[in-house]
Protein backbone atom coordinates (compact mmCIF):
# COMPACT_ATOMS: atom_id res chain seq x y z
CA UNK A 1 0.00 0.00 0.00
CA UNK A 2 1.15 3.06 -0.89
CA UNK A 3 1.86 6.20 1.37
CA UNK A 4 -0.71 7.96 -0.53
CA UNK A 5 -3.22 5.17 -0.14
CA UNK A 6 -2.14 5.11 3.78
CA UNK A 7 -2.58 8.66 4.77
CA UNK A 8 -5.05 10.99 3.25
CA UNK A 9 -6.11 14.84 4.60
CA UNK A 10 -8.65 15.01 3.03
CA UNK A 11 -10.30 12.32 3.88
CA UNK A 12 -9.60 13.30 7.49
CA UNK A 13 -11.29 16.77 6.82
CA UNK A 14 -13.76 15.32 5.63
CA UNK A 15 -14.50 12.78 8.84
CA UNK A 16 -13.84 15.41 11.38
CA UNK A 17 -16.96 17.51 9.41
CA UNK A 18 -19.19 15.11 9.81
CA UNK A 19 -18.41 14.06 12.96
CA UNK A 20 -18.75 18.37 13.74
CA UNK A 21 -22.28 17.72 11.96
CA UNK A 22 -23.33 15.16 13.88
CA UNK A 23 -22.45 16.58 17.58
CA UNK A 24 -24.64 19.61 16.30
CA UNK A 25 -27.38 17.56 15.30
CA UNK A 26 -27.70 15.70 18.31
CA UNK A 27 -27.20 18.84 20.47
CA UNK A 28 -30.31 20.54 18.43
CA UNK A 29 -32.35 17.53 18.91
CA UNK A 30 -31.31 17.24 22.73
CA UNK A 31 -32.42 21.07 23.11
CA UNK A 32 -35.99 21.22 20.99
CA UNK A 33 -37.46 19.34 24.36
CA UNK A 34 -37.05 22.41 26.21
CA UNK A 35 -38.81 24.24 23.72
CA UNK A 36 -42.17 21.97 23.85
CA UNK A 37 -41.84 21.18 27.72
CA UNK A 38 -40.27 23.97 29.81
CA UNK A 39 -39.79 24.08 33.41
CA UNK A 40 -38.28 20.99 33.34
CA UNK A 41 -34.95 19.99 35.08
CA UNK A 42 -32.27 23.19 34.26
CA UNK A 43 -29.52 24.78 36.15
CA UNK A 44 -30.49 28.16 37.78
CA UNK A 45 -28.13 31.36 38.46
CA UNK A 46 -29.64 31.84 42.40
CA UNK A 47 -32.57 30.39 44.32
CA UNK A 48 -34.47 33.77 43.71
CA UNK A 49 -34.61 32.75 40.11
CA UNK A 50 -36.07 29.59 41.08
CA UNK A 51 -38.52 31.10 43.29
CA UNK A 52 -39.24 33.69 40.26
CA UNK A 53 -39.48 31.26 37.26
CA UNK A 54 -41.23 28.03 38.72
CA UNK A 55 -43.90 27.36 40.92
CA UNK A 56 -42.50 25.34 43.70
CA UNK A 57 -44.96 25.91 46.72
CA UNK A 58 -42.11 26.18 49.36
CA UNK A 59 -38.17 26.13 48.97
CA UNK A 60 -36.35 25.21 52.30
CA UNK A 61 -33.36 26.67 52.92
CA UNK A 62 -31.02 26.40 55.78
CA UNK A 63 -30.27 29.30 58.18
CA UNK A 64 -27.37 27.50 59.60
CA UNK A 65 -24.16 27.19 57.68
CA UNK A 66 -21.23 25.67 59.87
CA UNK A 67 -18.33 28.37 59.41
CA UNK A 68 -15.30 26.42 60.71
CA UNK A 69 -16.19 24.17 57.51
CA UNK A 70 -15.71 27.07 54.92
CA UNK A 71 -18.73 26.42 53.06
CA UNK A 72 -19.91 28.68 50.85
CA UNK A 73 -23.18 30.26 50.47
CA UNK A 74 -25.25 31.29 48.64
CA UNK A 75 -25.01 27.49 46.69
CA UNK A 76 -22.29 26.70 44.15
CA UNK A 77 -25.06 25.22 41.97
CA UNK A 78 -28.78 25.67 41.65
CA UNK A 79 -31.04 23.21 39.96
CA UNK A 80 -34.86 22.91 39.73
CA UNK A 81 -37.85 21.58 37.85
CA UNK A 82 -41.73 21.76 37.88
CA UNK A 83 -42.07 19.22 35.09
CA UNK A 84 -42.54 16.25 35.81
CA UNK A 85 -42.28 16.87 39.36
CA UNK A 86 -41.09 19.49 41.63
CA UNK A 87 -37.72 19.31 43.14
CA UNK A 88 -34.64 21.42 43.81
CA UNK A 89 -31.15 20.83 44.29
CA UNK A 90 -28.73 22.46 45.97
CA UNK A 91 -25.10 21.66 45.65
CA UNK A 92 -22.44 23.65 47.98
CA UNK A 93 -18.59 23.20 47.72
CA UNK A 94 -15.60 24.68 50.16
CA UNK A 95 -14.65 28.24 49.46
CA UNK A 96 -12.22 28.32 46.34
CA UNK A 97 -12.88 24.67 45.47
CA UNK A 98 -14.91 23.48 42.77
CA UNK A 99 -16.33 19.34 44.19
CA UNK A 100 -19.36 19.19 46.01
CA UNK A 101 -19.58 19.29 49.64
CA UNK A 102 -23.12 19.45 50.86
CA UNK A 103 -25.92 18.49 48.46
CA UNK A 104 -29.53 19.67 49.55
CA UNK A 105 -32.43 18.22 47.84
CA UNK A 106 -35.90 18.58 48.20
CA UNK A 107 -38.71 16.57 45.55
CA UNK A 108 -42.18 15.58 45.80
CA UNK A 109 -43.20 12.79 47.86
CA UNK A 110 -44.95 10.86 44.83
CA UNK A 111 -42.30 11.27 42.49
CA UNK A 112 -42.03 8.80 40.15
CA UNK A 113 -38.30 8.52 39.99
CA UNK A 114 -35.70 9.77 42.28
CA UNK A 115 -32.93 12.21 41.61
CA UNK A 116 -29.83 10.72 43.03
CA UNK A 117 -28.00 13.47 44.77
CA UNK A 118 -24.82 14.22 42.77
CA UNK A 119 -22.74 13.28 45.86
CA UNK A 120 -22.88 9.16 46.04
CA UNK A 121 -22.66 7.04 48.45
CA UNK A 122 -20.47 3.40 47.36
CA UNK A 123 -21.40 1.86 50.32
CA UNK A 124 -23.84 2.71 53.21
CA UNK A 125 -25.43 1.18 56.56
CA UNK A 126 -28.29 0.12 57.29
CA UNK A 127 -29.43 3.81 58.96
CA UNK A 128 -30.97 4.96 61.64
CA UNK A 129 -34.06 7.05 62.83
CA UNK A 130 -33.53 9.81 64.28
CA UNK A 131 -35.62 13.10 65.48
CA UNK A 132 -35.05 16.45 64.10
CA UNK A 133 -37.07 19.06 65.55
CA UNK A 134 -39.89 16.64 66.04
CA UNK A 135 -39.69 15.31 62.63
CA UNK A 136 -38.44 11.72 61.87
CA UNK A 137 -35.59 11.23 59.50
CA UNK A 138 -33.72 8.21 58.56
CA UNK A 139 -29.88 8.88 59.26
CA UNK A 140 -27.08 6.88 57.58
CA UNK A 141 -23.53 7.05 57.34
CA UNK A 142 -21.29 5.44 54.12
CA UNK A 143 -18.08 6.15 52.02
CA UNK A 144 -18.47 8.31 49.01
CA UNK A 145 -16.13 8.55 46.37
CA UNK A 146 -12.23 8.15 47.25
CA UNK A 147 -12.52 6.35 50.53
CA UNK A 148 -14.56 9.67 51.66
CA UNK A 149 -16.78 9.34 54.61
CA UNK A 150 -19.98 10.85 54.06
CA UNK A 151 -23.61 10.44 55.47
CA UNK A 152 -27.10 11.38 54.63
CA UNK A 153 -30.16 12.94 56.57
CA UNK A 154 -33.63 12.34 54.66
CA UNK A 155 -37.60 13.11 56.41
CA UNK A 156 -40.87 13.78 54.60
CA UNK A 157 -41.68 17.12 55.45
CA UNK A 158 -45.62 17.40 54.66
CA UNK A 159 -45.45 15.86 51.26
CA UNK A 160 -41.83 16.60 50.30
CA UNK A 161 -39.27 14.66 50.61
CA UNK A 162 -36.10 16.12 52.33
CA UNK A 163 -32.40 14.93 51.46
CA UNK A 164 -29.21 16.36 52.69
CA UNK A 165 -26.00 14.17 51.65
CA UNK A 166 -22.31 15.43 53.09
CA UNK A 167 -18.94 14.57 53.05
CA UNK A 168 -19.33 17.09 56.04
CA UNK A 169 -19.87 15.39 60.25
CA UNK A 170 -22.59 14.20 60.75
CA UNK A 171 -23.76 16.50 63.74
CA UNK A 172 -23.03 19.62 61.35
CA UNK A 173 -25.51 17.50 58.84
CA UNK A 174 -28.00 17.34 61.40
CA UNK A 175 -27.82 20.60 62.15
CA UNK A 176 -28.04 21.46 58.81
CA UNK A 177 -31.10 19.94 58.44
CA UNK A 178 -32.81 21.23 61.97
CA UNK A 179 -32.18 25.08 60.70
CA UNK A 180 -34.03 24.56 57.54
CA UNK A 181 -37.34 23.22 59.75
CA UNK A 182 -39.59 25.44 61.56
CA UNK A 183 -40.62 24.20 64.97
CA UNK A 184 -43.98 22.11 64.66
CA UNK B 1 -43.24 7.68 32.97
CA UNK B 2 -40.75 5.32 35.03
CA UNK B 3 -39.41 3.34 32.40
CA UNK B 4 -36.88 4.72 31.23
CA UNK B 5 -35.27 5.63 34.62
CA UNK B 6 -34.72 1.83 34.92
CA UNK B 7 -31.65 0.36 34.23
CA UNK B 8 -33.31 -2.22 31.91
CA UNK B 9 -34.88 1.02 30.15
CA UNK B 10 -31.86 2.99 29.92
CA UNK B 11 -30.21 -0.53 28.02
CA UNK B 12 -33.29 -0.59 26.02
CA UNK B 13 -33.25 3.35 24.95
CA UNK B 14 -29.38 3.55 24.71
CA UNK B 15 -28.79 0.69 22.94
CA UNK B 16 -31.25 1.33 20.17
CA UNK B 17 -29.60 5.40 20.12
CA UNK B 18 -25.98 3.45 20.07
CA UNK B 19 -26.97 1.60 17.37
CA UNK B 20 -28.28 4.54 15.48
CA UNK B 21 -25.43 6.70 15.92
CA UNK B 22 -22.99 3.63 14.89
CA UNK B 23 -24.90 2.94 11.59
CA UNK B 24 -24.85 6.92 10.75
CA UNK B 25 -20.85 7.17 11.60
CA UNK B 26 -20.40 3.84 9.64
CA UNK B 27 -22.29 4.98 6.72
CA UNK B 28 -20.43 8.30 6.37
CA UNK B 29 -17.00 6.72 7.03
CA UNK B 30 -17.67 4.59 3.96
CA UNK B 31 -17.75 8.60 2.14
CA UNK B 32 -15.08 10.40 4.34
CA UNK B 33 -12.40 7.22 4.32
CA UNK B 34 -13.67 6.50 0.42
CA UNK B 35 -14.49 2.85 1.15
CA UNK B 36 -15.68 0.67 -1.83
CA UNK B 37 -14.35 -2.72 -1.15
CA UNK B 38 -16.88 -5.16 0.82
CA UNK B 39 -14.67 -6.68 2.90
CA UNK B 40 -13.94 -2.85 5.09
CA UNK B 41 -17.44 -2.55 5.02
CA UNK B 42 -17.96 -5.74 6.46
CA UNK B 43 -15.62 -5.16 9.51
CA UNK B 44 -16.95 -1.59 10.03
CA UNK B 45 -21.02 -3.04 9.73
CA UNK B 46 -19.94 -5.53 12.39
CA UNK B 47 -19.24 -2.19 14.90
CA UNK B 48 -22.78 -1.00 14.13
CA UNK B 49 -23.98 -4.37 15.57
CA UNK B 50 -21.62 -5.15 17.86
CA UNK B 51 -20.88 -2.15 19.99
CA UNK B 52 -24.61 -1.12 20.45
CA UNK B 53 -24.80 -4.67 22.83
CA UNK B 54 -21.94 -4.11 24.73
CA UNK B 55 -21.64 0.09 24.91
CA UNK B 56 -24.04 0.90 27.93
CA UNK B 57 -22.57 -1.89 30.48
CA UNK B 58 -19.38 -0.62 29.59
CA UNK B 59 -20.08 2.93 30.30
CA UNK B 60 -21.60 2.11 33.44
CA UNK B 61 -18.64 0.21 34.43
CA UNK B 62 -16.29 2.55 33.83
CA UNK B 63 -18.58 5.70 34.70
CA UNK B 64 -21.37 4.75 36.94
CA UNK B 65 -22.61 8.35 37.65
CA UNK B 66 -23.34 8.39 34.12
CA UNK B 67 -27.16 7.65 34.02
CA UNK B 68 -27.28 10.70 36.64
CA UNK B 69 -29.16 13.63 36.14
CA UNK B 70 -26.49 15.55 36.48
CA UNK B 71 -24.54 13.97 33.61
CA UNK B 72 -27.17 14.28 31.55
CA UNK B 73 -27.83 17.36 32.45
CA UNK B 74 -24.13 18.97 32.37
CA UNK B 75 -22.15 16.86 29.93
CA UNK B 76 -24.50 15.05 27.80
CA UNK B 77 -24.81 15.74 24.03
CA UNK B 78 -28.29 14.07 23.60
CA UNK B 79 -30.26 12.95 26.76
CA UNK B 80 -33.51 10.32 25.50
CA UNK B 81 -34.90 11.14 28.11
CA UNK B 82 -35.87 14.74 27.92
CA UNK B 83 -38.06 12.92 25.09
CA UNK B 84 -39.47 10.02 26.57
CA UNK B 85 -40.29 12.22 29.57
CA UNK B 86 -42.24 14.52 27.70
CA UNK B 87 -46.04 14.46 28.63
CA UNK B 88 -48.28 15.79 26.06
CA UNK B 89 -52.17 15.58 26.68
CA UNK B 90 -51.59 13.08 29.58
CA UNK B 91 -49.84 11.01 27.09
CA UNK B 92 -46.03 9.96 26.42
CA UNK B 93 -45.90 9.75 23.14
CA UNK B 94 -42.30 9.44 22.36
CA UNK B 95 -42.40 6.74 25.34
CA UNK B 96 -45.24 5.11 23.43
CA UNK B 97 -43.33 5.25 19.75
CA UNK B 98 -40.42 4.01 21.42
CA UNK B 99 -42.07 1.31 22.93
CA UNK B 100 -44.40 0.54 19.88
CA UNK B 101 -41.34 0.48 17.80
CA UNK B 102 -39.74 -2.17 19.98
CA UNK B 103 -42.30 -4.79 19.88
CA UNK B 104 -43.06 -4.19 16.89
CA UNK B 105 -39.68 -5.21 15.59
CA UNK B 106 -39.74 -8.15 18.26
CA UNK B 107 -42.61 -9.58 17.01
CA UNK B 108 -40.91 -9.46 13.22
CA UNK B 109 -37.62 -10.96 14.64
CA UNK B 110 -39.94 -13.60 16.16
CA UNK B 111 -41.98 -14.11 13.20
CA UNK B 112 -39.06 -14.06 10.65
CA UNK B 113 -35.88 -15.88 12.96
CA UNK B 114 -37.90 -17.85 16.13
CA UNK B 115 -40.97 -19.46 13.88
CA UNK B 116 -38.77 -20.73 11.23
CA UNK B 117 -36.15 -22.56 13.60
CA UNK B 118 -39.17 -24.15 15.59
CA UNK B 119 -40.68 -25.38 12.30
CA UNK B 120 -37.39 -26.38 11.17
CA UNK B 121 -36.64 -28.02 14.50
CA UNK B 122 -40.41 -29.66 14.11
CA UNK B 123 -39.46 -30.83 10.72
CA UNK B 124 -36.40 -32.15 11.67
CA UNK B 125 -37.87 -34.53 14.61
CA UNK B 126 -40.58 -36.22 12.42
CA UNK B 127 -38.28 -36.45 9.41
CA UNK B 128 -34.96 -36.63 7.71
CA UNK B 129 -33.89 -32.87 6.61
CA UNK B 130 -33.45 -34.15 2.90
CA UNK B 131 -34.11 -37.22 0.78
CA UNK B 132 -30.51 -37.60 -0.72
CA UNK B 133 -29.89 -38.97 -3.99
CA UNK B 134 -26.39 -40.37 -5.78
CA UNK B 135 -26.99 -38.45 -9.14
CA UNK B 136 -24.51 -36.17 -10.01
CA UNK B 137 -22.62 -37.38 -7.20
CA UNK B 138 -19.42 -38.05 -8.68
CA UNK B 139 -19.16 -35.07 -10.61
CA UNK B 140 -19.54 -32.97 -7.57
CA UNK B 141 -16.67 -34.85 -6.29
CA UNK B 142 -14.59 -34.33 -9.21
CA UNK B 143 -15.31 -30.50 -9.43
CA UNK B 144 -14.87 -30.19 -5.37
CA UNK B 145 -11.40 -32.49 -5.86
CA UNK B 146 -9.74 -30.38 -8.70
CA UNK B 147 -11.18 -26.91 -6.76
CA UNK B 148 -9.96 -28.05 -3.39
CA UNK B 149 -6.60 -28.30 -4.92
CA UNK B 150 -6.46 -25.24 -6.62
CA UNK B 151 -7.62 -23.16 -3.56
CA UNK B 152 -5.34 -25.08 -1.12
CA UNK B 153 -8.04 -26.34 1.62
CA UNK B 154 -9.23 -29.57 2.58
CA UNK B 155 -11.48 -31.40 0.43
CA UNK B 156 -15.16 -30.71 1.47
CA UNK B 157 -17.38 -33.77 1.62
CA UNK B 158 -21.10 -33.23 -0.74
CA UNK B 159 -24.41 -34.28 -0.66
CA UNK B 160 -26.54 -34.25 -3.47
CA UNK B 161 -30.35 -34.05 -2.36
CA UNK B 162 -33.42 -34.31 -3.65
CA UNK B 163 -34.76 -30.89 -3.90
CA UNK B 164 -36.78 -28.78 -6.63
CA UNK B 165 -35.54 -25.20 -5.41
CA UNK B 166 -32.09 -24.32 -6.53
CA UNK B 167 -29.57 -25.13 -3.01
CA UNK B 168 -26.23 -24.16 -2.61
CA UNK B 169 -24.90 -24.09 1.46
CA UNK B 170 -21.91 -25.72 3.12
CA UNK B 171 -22.14 -26.75 6.62
CA UNK B 172 -20.07 -27.83 9.76
CA UNK B 173 -17.42 -26.11 11.52
CA UNK B 174 -14.36 -28.55 11.22
CA UNK B 175 -15.89 -30.62 8.86
CA UNK B 176 -17.39 -28.93 5.77
CA UNK B 177 -19.98 -30.65 3.47
CA UNK B 178 -21.29 -28.73 0.79
CA UNK B 179 -25.11 -29.43 -0.03
CA UNK B 180 -26.61 -28.65 -3.54
CA UNK B 181 -30.42 -29.49 -4.81
CA UNK B 182 -30.42 -32.09 -7.60
CA UNK B 183 -32.24 -29.88 -9.76
CA UNK B 184 -29.50 -27.16 -9.75
CA UNK B 185 -26.90 -29.75 -10.12
CA UNK B 186 -28.44 -30.30 -13.43
CA UNK B 187 -28.68 -27.22 -14.35
CA UNK B 188 -25.36 -25.68 -14.15
CA UNK B 189 -22.64 -26.55 -16.56
CA UNK B 190 -18.85 -27.54 -15.50
CA UNK B 191 -17.99 -24.35 -16.08
CA UNK B 192 -21.35 -22.46 -13.72
CA UNK B 193 -20.63 -25.77 -11.32
CA UNK B 194 -17.00 -24.86 -10.69
CA UNK B 195 -17.46 -21.14 -9.55
CA UNK B 196 -20.38 -22.07 -7.89
CA UNK B 197 -18.82 -24.25 -5.87
CA UNK B 198 -15.51 -22.35 -5.59
CA UNK B 199 -17.73 -19.88 -4.01
CA UNK B 200 -18.57 -22.12 -1.28
CA UNK B 201 -15.60 -22.66 -1.08
CA UNK B 202 -14.15 -18.99 -0.39
CA UNK B 203 -16.87 -19.73 2.63
CA UNK B 204 -14.94 -22.50 3.69
CA UNK B 205 -11.85 -20.44 3.82
CA UNK B 206 -13.02 -17.49 5.42
CA UNK B 207 -14.18 -19.63 8.00
CA UNK B 208 -18.02 -18.10 7.49
CA UNK B 209 -19.59 -21.23 9.56
CA UNK B 210 -18.01 -19.94 12.70
CA UNK B 211 -18.52 -16.20 11.80
CA UNK B 212 -21.82 -16.82 11.00
CA UNK B 213 -23.62 -17.87 14.46
CA UNK B 214 -21.65 -15.62 16.12
CA UNK B 215 -23.07 -12.56 14.24
CA UNK B 216 -26.53 -14.31 14.17
CA UNK B 217 -25.66 -14.08 18.10
CA UNK B 218 -25.28 -10.20 18.13
CA UNK B 219 -28.31 -9.73 16.04
CA UNK B 220 -30.76 -12.22 18.44
CA UNK B 221 -29.14 -9.96 21.32
CA UNK B 222 -30.79 -6.92 19.86
CA UNK B 223 -33.82 -8.50 18.58
CA UNK B 224 -36.22 -5.04 19.37
CA UNK B 225 -33.08 -3.02 17.76
CA UNK B 226 -34.69 -2.18 13.75
CA UNK B 227 -30.91 -1.52 13.04
CA UNK B 228 -29.88 -4.85 14.15
CA UNK B 229 -32.57 -5.88 11.72
CA UNK B 230 -31.24 -4.02 8.49
CA UNK B 231 -27.36 -4.13 9.60
CA UNK B 232 -27.61 -8.27 10.22
CA UNK B 233 -29.10 -8.49 6.64
CA UNK B 234 -26.27 -6.53 5.34
CA UNK B 235 -23.64 -7.82 6.76
CA UNK B 236 -24.72 -10.98 5.41
CA UNK B 237 -24.99 -9.94 1.76
CA UNK B 238 -21.37 -7.96 2.07
CA UNK B 239 -20.25 -11.69 2.93
CA UNK B 240 -21.44 -13.21 -0.25
CA UNK B 241 -20.23 -10.22 -1.98
CA UNK B 242 -16.63 -10.73 -0.60
CA UNK B 243 -16.63 -14.36 -1.52
CA UNK B 244 -17.67 -13.54 -4.94
CA UNK B 245 -14.87 -11.23 -5.21
CA UNK B 246 -12.33 -13.86 -3.85
CA UNK B 247 -13.86 -16.87 -6.02
CA UNK B 248 -13.76 -14.76 -9.41
CA UNK B 249 -10.13 -13.53 -8.54
CA UNK B 250 -9.25 -17.40 -8.35
CA UNK B 251 -11.02 -18.14 -11.69
CA UNK B 252 -10.25 -15.00 -13.62
CA UNK B 253 -13.93 -15.65 -14.77
CA UNK B 254 -16.52 -13.42 -13.75
CA UNK B 255 -18.98 -14.60 -16.41
CA UNK B 256 -18.66 -18.29 -15.25
CA UNK B 257 -20.08 -17.21 -11.85
CA UNK B 258 -23.04 -14.80 -12.73
CA UNK B 259 -24.38 -17.18 -15.00
CA UNK B 260 -24.38 -19.64 -12.30
CA UNK B 261 -26.38 -17.37 -9.80
CA UNK B 262 -28.99 -16.85 -12.61
CA UNK B 263 -29.94 -20.48 -11.71
CA UNK B 264 -30.36 -19.07 -8.55
CA UNK B 265 -33.17 -17.08 -8.93
CA UNK B 266 -36.84 -18.00 -7.53
CA UNK B 267 -39.71 -18.35 -9.83
CA UNK B 268 -42.77 -19.02 -7.81
CA UNK B 269 -45.26 -18.16 -10.49
CA UNK B 270 -43.74 -21.61 -11.57
CA UNK B 271 -44.53 -23.52 -8.80
CA UNK B 272 -47.97 -25.93 -8.47
CA UNK B 273 -50.48 -23.64 -7.22
CA UNK B 274 -50.85 -25.77 -3.89
CA UNK B 275 -47.40 -25.08 -2.88
CA UNK B 276 -48.17 -20.81 -2.63
CA UNK B 277 -48.80 -20.15 0.76
CA UNK B 278 -52.03 -17.93 1.43
CA UNK B 279 -52.69 -14.41 3.33
CA UNK B 280 -49.91 -13.49 5.75
CA UNK B 281 -47.45 -15.91 5.00
CA UNK B 282 -48.22 -15.18 1.67
CA UNK B 283 -47.16 -11.98 1.73
CA UNK B 284 -44.04 -12.89 3.81
CA UNK B 285 -42.97 -15.21 1.11
CA UNK B 286 -43.57 -12.84 -2.04
CA UNK B 287 -41.54 -10.41 -0.01
CA UNK B 288 -38.56 -12.73 0.82
CA UNK B 289 -38.88 -13.87 -3.08
CA UNK B 290 -38.37 -10.33 -4.20
CA UNK B 291 -35.63 -9.86 -1.94
CA UNK B 292 -33.84 -12.87 -2.70
CA UNK B 293 -34.03 -12.22 -6.13
CA UNK B 294 -32.96 -8.33 -5.76
CA UNK B 295 -29.85 -9.65 -3.82
CA UNK B 296 -28.97 -11.92 -6.94
CA UNK B 297 -29.23 -9.39 -8.96
CA UNK B 298 -27.30 -7.23 -7.49
CA UNK B 299 -24.57 -9.96 -7.14
CA UNK B 300 -24.93 -10.21 -10.97
CA UNK B 301 -24.31 -6.38 -11.15
CA UNK B 302 -21.27 -6.62 -9.76
CA UNK B 303 -19.62 -9.40 -11.17
CA UNK B 304 -20.51 -7.38 -14.43
CA UNK B 305 -18.91 -4.91 -13.38
CA UNK B 306 -21.81 -2.21 -13.09
CA UNK B 307 -20.93 -1.39 -9.35
CA UNK B 308 -17.21 -3.03 -9.70
CA UNK B 309 -15.67 -4.53 -6.46
CA UNK B 310 -12.93 -2.06 -5.71
CA UNK B 311 -10.30 -3.43 -3.12
CA UNK B 312 -8.80 -0.79 -1.82
CA UNK B 313 -7.18 -2.72 1.43
CA UNK B 314 -8.43 -2.11 5.00
CA UNK B 315 -7.03 0.49 6.97
CA UNK B 316 -6.77 0.05 10.36
CA UNK B 317 -6.12 3.84 11.19
CA UNK B 318 -8.97 4.91 9.63
CA UNK B 319 -11.49 1.86 11.20
CA UNK B 320 -10.11 2.30 14.84
CA UNK B 321 -10.73 6.33 14.48
CA UNK B 322 -13.97 5.45 13.22
CA UNK B 323 -14.81 3.09 16.33
CA UNK B 324 -13.35 5.37 18.75
CA UNK B 325 -15.64 8.20 17.53
CA UNK B 326 -18.77 5.96 17.91
CA UNK B 327 -17.56 4.62 21.60
CA UNK B 328 -17.07 8.43 22.74
CA UNK B 329 -20.44 9.88 20.64
CA UNK B 330 -21.98 6.61 22.41
CA UNK B 331 -20.98 7.79 26.09
CA UNK B 332 -22.23 11.03 25.13
CA UNK B 333 -25.79 9.73 24.56
CA UNK B 334 -27.67 8.61 27.34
Amino acid sequence: MSLEKRFRPHQFIKFGFIVFVMAAVLALLNWMPTLIQQHRLQRFGSIDEVRKELHISKIYLPTYIPEGLNLAWPPSEVYAQDTPFAACIMQFSFRGRKETELVIQQAAADAPYRLEPAIRIRKRDAGNTITVKDRKALFVRGVCDREVPCCQLTWDEGGTIITLTGKIPAREIVRIAASMLPEK
Amino acid sequence: MSWPHTVIGAYLTQSVLHAFVALILVEVSFHAWEIDDHLSKFRYRLLTLGLPVVMFPLFQLISPDRGSWHFRLSFALFDSQRWLDMKVMDLYPFSLAFILLACGFTVLFALQEVLPLFRYRRHSETEKEYETTGEGAARMDAVLEEISKEAGVTKPSSLVIREPHPILYTRGFRKHTVIISGSLLRRLNDRQLRAALLHEMVHIMRGSSLKTPFIYLLRMLMFYNPVSLVEFRRIMQDEEFICDAIATSITGNPAALSSALAAFYYHPETEPAGDHEEGLAGVKDRVETHSHNIMIDERIDKLHGVDPIVTDGFRPFPFLLTAAVILLAGYLVV
